[in-house]
């Protein structure tokens, strides 16, 4: 079997419903095996997309290729593709197993083969009693699963996902990543989801597209997008980050690839080059994650950047406090992020209205030129 | 790209399409059965009055005989069919109005019930209803019976049927429950918050009424007006079993024409000129009301 | 919320409207029963014979036949017409979307003797067919197809499209989806759609008095005894009956019609 060829292959892919361009050329390659999300604010294109790939839309350019195939004239019916809708769609008027066995009705089976795919597929979701449960008796995690069960009962190559934790609350929704992502594993086949709630995405996918207006703009590891987003755009989607504005002061020598960089009232600072291609004299900005800095009264030593800031803001989440300085030459404020490891009687905490350094190191910093 | 993948690719990318392609059976019947017949009538109303199997000729005279002196019976007819539907479309809404209100601000419990227990008579077969009535107004008839049995007279009366005050009765009766549904509706569906605003400005129930609840009920009044005369303008049924002679009514004079009379293309001029004036009448009566509320500053 | 001031009045004003409102019709198996060609008061003796002589009278029976099946087919074939465009509106955008339903809620708004006016003309001279129930039926169905809508539309509204397409991304076809998710789901809309236009068509009196043949429907028969005195009491037996049934239906249709939305 050869792995090395995409389960999915996006090629070229528009979509436009009269004169609003909802995917604008699209390309994309989704491994076998692999839990993929496309990550998109609403309007992104990211749903429109996905119903592409299950075949609800055609797409005007490009083509839809699954394990070699064009797909892109085959009806939904008849594609490899099974899908999860976001709000679950279970059929009101079956129970439980009718539901999970509806997709197995044209297959020619026996009676009794189904009920025994079902009652695997029952085990599976862990819902082992539910079979003569009606509809309108299911709770909302149950109903996902239900939903699940009956999409992956017609071993589909691929399963998609529209928003699948989106209607769950808080704490069902953590559970639910982590039971999404064992459940992948177990079945085997590749997963796509759609979702806008980037925690979603980093903590359960192997890959994501973050997509804006139509357009891809990285496909990276979770860890790869947030610590490296390549453009200002993503970096701001993807969590918090502060970004400083400048203008590059000298490039860097053949010996180190640190940049230094003029960002006006705040001060100079350097940032590892990375792989951008700059010259003397660009606008440029410095991104660093809220969690990367630190608050001290005493000026940074070598290896760090330190700015000058004004604290107006404390905001206290259990685990983890933020804080929000003025600094000068900074439109927005600074955030920082750091997690409370003393109980809060103990930690020191700056005085508002007090002036006090904040500083990172510099290879914590990212150079974005756009 | 093969003509029938083509075709294939238009019916999936256009949801457009596909929605007037499920429309279009139905669409279709109508169109069929009421414009397309509509303009045979109109065709036929041009027609002279020739036995079948004689060669087709067109006249104006169906026409213009309406205008002469000749056609004097048939302008009485129309205005006096217009005038009896405007009499029974404004006791409808006087008779049906206080009990929308009462069902819609007084009735807390089971309004649904109530709404359906009021309006199930409309539902039961019109020509029975119209036949109740003339078995309570005629000669030897429920009223006449009841009062002289109690004694309160000591001959039947003989004015209750067969006249215009009886058609108009009638009508009113079997289109009540009908008109009840929307001015229901359009004050179900008046916010109370303004009523309790009006209340706190200080008018009154009377005043509060007139100047917020009324106005505000009107797209349910209006549109239970038009339909109610448009409607009864061309009643058959109740003219002909309670009118007698002075209660005739346009539609008796039209199916009269279509059948003993034997005069077809005059029942169809006549019927379309009944539709032109109810139609001019319609219109004159929505200009009106429209001009009102420019000039009110209401939208 | 207002408070009437003198409680009990609200009651009262209902009966009374319930009583004006009924009392006519409710005169109809009163006299049914009564055993005297007049219909007044005070009563005479109960009797059931005008319930016998109505059953023995065979044009009777042929012309309650024949409305029978009349409103069976306009039934049919308005929901039929009723549901696509019911399913047309409710699920797609179209441009000309309210000047169309409009179009085809004329029907309830033009006066039934321009209807049939207009078609005796088009059946008789434009098409050359002769009267028959079939041209009671095609106009029934017209004027039913309006009813079918509203009730369709009501009950289309607010219906999931994404069970539709999860039927399709389970596998099956457009007519399965139809049969096995659509259908049940709209079911009670289909059924109330289809006791409402039976009444109408039931009852409809004009169209069928312009349009039918040799063959009478029910309402046009009544009319003609209506004439005669003589026959007045079976025609109010006959009356009475279809009151009952009238009711019946009604109370069905809009139980369905309301039912419990599941979803």
């Amino acid at each position: 079997m050869p792995s090395s060829e995409p389960m999915i292959s996006i090629s070229g892919v528009s979509k436009h419903f009269g004169p609003v361009k909802a995917v604008n050329n699209v390309s994309l390659d989704i491994a076998r095996n692999e839990f993929f999300a496309i990550l998109g604010a609403s309007g992104s294109g990211k749903t429109t997309l996905l119903r592409m790939l299950a075949g609800f839309e055609i797409p005007n350019t490009g083509e839809i290729y699954i394990e070699g195939e064009p797909v892109s004239e085959i009806r939904p019916n008849h594609r490899p593709t099974n899908m999860v809708f976001q709000s679950y769609a279970i059929f009101p008027h079956l129970n439980v197993r009718e539901n999970i066995s509806y997709g197995l009705l044209n297959k020619k089976m026996t009676k009794a083969k189904i009920n025994e795919e079902v009652d695997a597929m029952l085990e599976l979701i862990r819902l082992p009693n539910y079979g003569h449960r009606a509809a309108h008796q299911l709770s909302g995690g149950e109903r996902q699963r239900v939903a699940l069960a009956r999409a992956l009962i017609c071993h589909p190559k691929v399963l998609l996902l529209d928003e699948p934790l989106g209607a769950l609350d808080k704490k069902l929704r953590e559970e639910m990543q982590i039971e999404l992502r064992q459940l992948q594993r177990k079945v085997g086949i590749t997963f796509v989801f759609v979702t806008h709630d980037q925690e979603e995405a980093l903590t359960m996918a192997d890959r994501i597209a973050v997509m804006s207006e139509g357009k891809i703009i990285q496909v990276d590891t979770p860890g790869t997008l947030y610590e490296t987003p390549s453009n200002i755009e993503v970096a701001e989607f993807i969590g918090n980050i502060n970004l400083l504005r400048g203008t590059v002061e000298s490039t860097s020598d053949n010996t180190s690839d640190i940049v230094v960089i003029d960002a006006g009232q705040v001060g100079q600072l350097s940032v590892p080059k990375g792989q951008n291609k700059i010259n003397s004299g660009d606008s440029v900005v410095l991104a660093v994650r809220p969690e990367k800095l630190r608050i001290t009264t005493e000026a940074p030593g070598n290896g760090y950047n330190g700015i000058r800031g004004k604290m107006i803001a404390e905001s206290y989440a259990g685990d983890r406090s933020y804080y929000y300085l003025n600094v000068e030459g900074l439109s927005r404020r600074l955030r920082v992020a750091n997690l409370n490891e003393y109980p809060s009687a103990v930690r020191s905490k700056a005085n508002e209205d007090e002036e006090v350094w904040v500083v990172w190191p510099i290879e914590s910093g990212l150079l974005l030129t756009a | 790209m093969s003509l029938r993948r083509r075709l294939w690719r238009l019916w999936f990318l256009n949801e457009n399409l596909r929605g007037y392609f499920l429309l279009l059976p139905t669409l279709l019947f109508v169109f069929v059965m009421l414009m397309v017949a509509l303009v045979t009538l109109v065709v036929q109303s041009f027609w002279v009055n020739n036995p079948p199997g004689d060669a087709i000729q067109y006249t104006l005279e169906n026409y213009s005989m309406l205008l002469t002196p000749h056609g004097e019976m048939y302008r009485v007819l129309l205005v006096r069919s217009l005038w009896l539907s405007l009499l029974m479309t404004i006791s409808v809404i006087l008779f049906t109005y206080p009990i929308a209100y009462v069902l819609a601000f007084h009735v807390h419990k089971h309004k649904v019930f109530w709404l359906i227990a009021i309006s199930i008579p409309f539902w039961i077969s019109y020509l029975l209803r119209v036949f109740s009535w003339k078995v309570i107004l005629q000669h030897d008839g429920v009223i006449n019976s009841i009062l002289l049995g109690l004694g309160i007279i000591n001959e039947p009366l003989d004015n209750l049927l067969h006249n215009r005050t009886a058609v108009v009765i009638t009508l009113t009766h079997a289109w009540a429950a009908f008109a009840i549904l929307p001015i229901y509706v359009s004050l179900e569906k008046i916010d109370r918050t303004l009523l309790e605003a009006a209340s706190d400005l200080g008018d009154s129930f009377m005043r509060r009424f007139w100047r917020v609840t009324l106005p505000l009920s009107m797209p349910g009044v209006l549109g239970a007006v038009l339909l109610l005369f448009i409607r009864n303008v061309g009643d058959y049924v109740t003219p002909a079993l309670v009118g007698g002679v002075s209660g005739t009514m346009l539609g008796n004079l039209i199916v009269s024409l279509f059948t003993d009379m034997d005069n077809e293309p005059l029942a169809a001029a006549v019927s379309i000129v009944m539709m032109l004036v109810l139609t001019l009448v319609v219109c004159v009566f929505v200009m009106i009301i429209g001009g009102r509320k420019r000039l009110k500053g209401v939208t | 919320m207002e408070r009437l001031r003198r409680p009990g009045v609200v009651p009262l004003i209902i009966a009374f409207y319930m009583f004006i409102l009924y009392a006519p019709v409710l005169l109809l198996p009163v006299f049914s029963l009564n055993d005297s060609i007049y219909m007044n008061f005070p009563l005479k003796a109960f009797t059931t014979k005008w319930y016998v002589e109505m059953a023995n009278d065979v044009s009777l029976i042929k012309s309650l036949w024949a409305s029978v099946k009349i409103a069976l087919i306009a039934a049919f074939v308005s929901t039929v017409l009723g549901f696509l465009a019911a399913k047309a509106v409710t699920q797609y955008q179209m441009r000309w979307k309210g000047v169309l339903i409009g179009f085809i809620m004329l029907p309830l708004i033009v006066p039934s003797i321009i209807l049939g006016a207009s078609l005796l003309s088009f059946f008789r001279q434009f098409l050359d067919v002769n009267l028959s129930l079939w041209t009671v039926g095609l106009a029934h169905v017209l004027i039913c197809i309006p009813f079918s809508m509203l009730v369709l539309v009501a009950r289309l509204e607010g219906f999931d499209r994404s069970l539709e397409e999860a039927s399709y991304d389970l596998g099956m076809s457009a007519w399965q989806t139809f049969r096995r998710v659509t259908l049940p789901l709209a079911m009670p809309g289909v059924l109330a759609s289809m006791l409402l236009s039976f009444m109408v068509s039931f009852d409809e009196f004009l169209l069928a008095y312009f349009l039918s043949g040799n063959q009478a429907t029910l309402p046009v028969y009544m009319f003609s005894l209506i004439r005669f005195p003589k026959s007045m009491p079976a025609v109010l037996a006959l009356g009475s009956v279809i009151l009952i049934l009238s009711v019946v239906i009604i109370v069905v249709a809009e139980w369905l019609r309301r039912g419990k939305v599941k979803t």
